[in-house]
């Protein structure tokens, strides 16, 4: 029996086209747009369900077209036509879940990325596919094949394609499947998630109703039709609030190690630059401590909510070199001046108090900054060395309150 | 004559591509679509991307429905010639006729060689693969053609080169053209059509 419903699910041609296609796309993705963790290796490696989803709904297409015409012989058989089409499309399925893990592992491996938190993705795009497989079905069922492949291969890749290019209403390309994901200190909003899993559960549950025949057709198609609005006024209603971005706060746990008087922590995937990082930690806190400045002991990437630079928070990625650590850390470590930016301007002797402040504390400490860190037209430490602890603890507070008037 | 045109649905698709036809010689603007490497969603004219859905009818129209007979002597190749011809050049009067006439010609030419090309990726596929697999690959080559090539085409992404007088584009398809006819008269037509 497997061997007979893996025929009809044309196993033969559609396994080794989607093998091919994943391996030509992992070899076209950039490794370095991966930052070195599994997650955005999944998001590029998925995204070849562009070319498995149309190729999956043409077998599914002819796989509904041998159903019809055979359906007399299956009509008499041990099996059900609907039976029949669930397990074509678990075939179709689990060959695209083969052809994208190893999509996404080969991106994985290229790229040197950790970790398997995109993997919920995977399972996503392999239930897309199964839609496409259950839709196609349903049309070689009911449409003569030369209509019926085309439509569905147009289908697909009009459902897939589409939604992204849309200015408005943005909310709609979450439906189908993540395209652009996540910064170090971003995860996939679970909401997106729910949203794709009841849109491709949905699209299998209504092609699979559809196949239905022996006058069972019409409730078949009513039925259909009720599953799919059910699902998308459920998923429309998760994601209508969200913009372009998938992405959310991250979570999970963080790797720390001890420096100076607090820890450096950082995602999984960022943890060999941690005896790095500490040392040049150490050397900044040391300064720090010397000259009396109120700041975060600690320094991680671990955020818990909106995404904002400063106050003891910072992103790195695998390929930040060791030579922008203390940036890195100093812009961690000092107040952060994204609250100051009132109707998208922010007062100059906030900013300058800033490129000050990181600029005298890198170099204080022995290490050296970028041109990113401007030298600021003003000097404001340019004060006898026994007021010097007291005008840096002005700068760190007048950034912290947004308040210049204390700024000479 | 009536019967081989119907069983050959002709009817439906010459009213299927007179419709592209008519909407590729009326329509202005582009067809959105996502580029997954050059991450823009602007795509491409809608005259440079319907000819793959007229060349998957015209591959469509000679897809004969009872494969076996083809290889009895009812077959006639001048029939299959002859519709397959009118079906091409009745899109190209409708695609390239229409903008010329009412002077809202955008891309000119661009349909003419679109079609010609997919066409001829149509015929070489039919050597290869069963006739209903082959009809869709035009439109199969439309998908990575939007979806990843730069925007603008080159020698490879040839269809969605704008300039009609482009010689790369101009070349590409006629060298796919040659291959294809070699193909179908050299290879398809003296083998059975094969079913998938």
């Amino acid at each position: 029996m497997i061997s007979v419903l893996a025929g009809l699910a044309r196993w033969r041609w559609l396994l080794p086209l989607n093998l091919a296609l994943a391996i030509w796309w992992a070899l076209v993705v950039d490794p370095n747009t991966i930052q070195g963790r599994f997650l955005n290796a999944a998001v590029q490696g998925v995204q070849v369900i562009m070319f498995l989803a149309p190729a999956t709904a043409v077998a599914g297409v002819l796989a509904g077209a041998s159903l019809r015409r055979n359906a007399q012989r299956v009509r008499t058989g041990s099996r059900g036509s609907a039976a029949l089409a669930a397990s074509v499309c678990a075939i179709h399925v689990v060959i695209a879940l083969v052809a994208l893990s190893l999509s996404s592992l080969m991106v994985r491996l290229s790229s040197n990325a950790s970790g398997f938190d995109g993997w919920q993705l995977i399972a996503l795009a392999g239930l897309t596919a199964g839609g496409a497989s259950a839709v196609g079905q349903a049309l070689g069922r009911g449409l003569p094949e030369v209509v019926a492949a085309p439509t569905a291969l147009l289908g697909s890749y009009v459902v897939l394609a589409f939604p992204r290019t849309f200015a408005e209403p943005l909310w709609l390309r979450h439906l189908v499947f993540v395209d652009s994901c996540c910064n170090s200190t971003d995860r996939v909003s679970p909401r997106v998630l729910t949203a794709i899993l009841l849109m491709a559960v949905s699209t299998i549950v209504a092609g699979l109703l559809a196949t239905l025949r022996a006058g069972r057709a019409l409730p078949g198609l009513i039925g259909a039709a009720a599953v799919l609005a059910v699902a998308w006024t459920v998923s429309t209603g998760l994601v209508r609030d969200l913009d372009w971005s998938p992405a959310t706060a991250r979570t999970g746990d963080v790797e720390c190690t001890q420096a100076a008087d607090g820890e450096v922590c950082v995602w999984p995937e960022n943890a060999a630059a941690l005896p790095r990082l500490a040392d040049v930690w150490t050397g900044l806190r040391e300064t720090a401590r010397a000259h009396g400045l109120e700041l975060p002991t600690t320094v991680t990437e671990r955020t818990g909510g909106p995404v904002t630079y400063g106050d003891g928070l910072m992103s790195i990625t695998p390929q930040t070199s060791a030579e922008a650590f203390p940036e890195v850390l100093a812009t961690a470590a000092l107040p952060s001046v994204e609250p100051c930016i009132v109707n998208g301007t922010m007062d100059s002797r906030i900013d300058n108090a800033w490129l000050t402040l990181a600029r005298w504390w890198i170099s204080t400490s022995g290490f050296t900054y970028s041109a990113n860190l401007i030298d600021p037209p003003y000097d404001y430490l340019d004060v006898p060395s026994a007021e010097l602890d007291q005008r840096l603890g002005v700068l760190v507070d007048s950034i912290r309150t947004c308040d210049p008037g204390s700024l000479p | 004559m009536k019967e081989w045109l119907r069983a050959r649905r002709a009817g439906w698709c010459a009213g299927a591509i007179a419709a592209l036809a008519a909407t590729a010689g009326l329509a202005a603007g582009n067809l959105p679509s996502l580029n997954l490497l050059y991450r823009n969603s602007e795509g491409a004219p809608l005259r440079l991307v319907i000819p793959a859905l007229a060349a998957t009818g015209t591959l469509t129209a000679l897809i004969s429905p009872t494969p076996r007979a083809e290889l009895t002597s009812a077959r006639v190749g001048r029939h299959d010639a002859a519709l397959m011809a009118g079906l091409v050049g009745g899109a190209l009067v409708l695609a390239e006729g229409m903008p010329a006439v009412m002077g809202t010609a955008d891309h000119p030419f661009t349909f003419t060689r679109n079609l010609v090309g997919f066409f001829a990726i149509g015929l070489i596929a039919r050597s290869l693969l069963p006739a209903t697999i082959a009809a869709l690959i035009p439109l199969a080559w439309m998908i990575p053609t939007l979806t990843l090539a730069r925007p603008e085409g080159d020698l490879i992404a040839w269809p969605l080169l704008i300039d009609g007088a482009d010689p790369r584009g101009i070349g590409a398809a006629v060298v796919l053209l040659g291959i294809g006819f070699v193909a179908e008269v050299g290879w398809t037509r003296q083998r059975p059509q094969r079913t998938p």
